[in-house]
Order: C-alpha cells, then structure tokens, then sequence
C-alpha cells in the first residue's frame, strides 16, 4: 500500500485532520502515521488508535500492512 | 472467537496484574514494537509476565479480537487492554505508565 493512498484514506475519514505518512522502510509495508484531528478530543488514546488502525484493518490482516505506528493527537 | 481461545486468554490475564502479548520474548524480541514496549515496562519498574505469539498461531488470531486491537505488542493492565507500543511509549513518557504499574500491583 502506498503512503500517498494511505493518506488518502485518513484524510477521508478524518476531513479537517493534518496527516502525516512516514514509510518506515522504504517498502511500504511499514509505516508511522500522524493524525491530528477533532474527532480525537476527549476520546481515551486506545479508542483513537483503534479507529486509526481500523481504517487498515483489511491491510494489516493480509499482510500487506505489516506493521502500523500510530501517534493521534486532538486539534481544538 | 472461539470460547476455548477466550478461556485461554483469560486464564493468561489472570496470571499477572501487568501482561504482555508480544513477538519473542523479553530477552529476545522478535520485532522492535516488542522491544520497545518491553524496554518502558521495565523502566518503569514493572513484574511482568509475557506471551510469545510466534509459537502459537491461535492466539496470535485470538488476541487481536479478544480486545479488538489489530496488532502486537498488546499490554494488559488487570486484564484490560491499555494498548499497543505505541500507546505504552506515550504513557511512559508522560510518566503515567509508572503510576498505572505501582497501582495495579499495590506498592
């Protein structure tokens, strides 16, 4: 999965968000995301991280997603 | 899940206030998020018990429903899912996940 149809999904699930995708290892199979968005105000960080993640759900059971770093943050 | 799956979870969690779900084991971790969460665990002065799911393709499958979280390293603070690597590095960075182990285990 490329880093660009990465964001594109982030940006689409989260529409106001800043988004960064770091491909790890140059392999795009192992990746950092940086969100941050609205939507994460007030919500515990396991609840963000699972909604994040979530959106990679079919990636990171096939495999082709191997690993998933996740760092959310909430905008005001 | 299957119930066998979840009893055998479950009876893990039980074995230890702090456990993690992880690749390899403590001495020697297969994967860095592994690594890293062990590495703030025993930073913070944490007892620890550990599972290594590369030897057991059940539960390395079942752990990711049990709690509804995708992917390993997973640590269980009284047998709820505080999270992945990930979450563990912020929380010992924050200084919380010191706080989190003294009061689970009562010191």
């Amino acid at each position: 999965m490329t880093s660009h149809s990465m964001k594109e999904r982030l940006e689409k699930a989260y529409p106001d968000a800043t988004v960064e995708v770091e491909d790890l290892t140059g392999t795009e199979n192992h990746y950092q995301v940086r969100i941050f968005a609205k939507a994460f105000k007030g919500k515990p960080l396991l609840e963000c991280h699972r909604a994040v993640m979530g959106l990679f759900d079919l990636e990171l059971k096939s495999g082709e997603v191997h690993a998933l770093s996740v760092k959310t943050k909430a905008k005001e | 899940m299957n119930e066998t799956v979840k009893k055998r979870i479950d009876d893990m969690l039980e074995k230890s206030p702090v456990f993690v779900f992880m690749k390899g084991t403590p001495d020697f971790p297969m994967c860095g998020f592994s690594a890293r969460a062990i590495g703030a665990l025993k930073a913070s002065n944490a007892q620890f018990e550990t599972f290594n799911v590369l030897e057991d393709e059940e539960i390395r499958e079942g752990v990711k429903h049990y709690a509804n979280f995708p992917t390993i390293p997973q640590i269980y603070i009284k047998k709820q899912l505080v999270g992945g690597s990930d979450i563990i590095m912020e929380l010992y960075e924050s200084g919380e996940l010191q706080e989190m182990v003294k009061t689970s285990t009562g010191q």
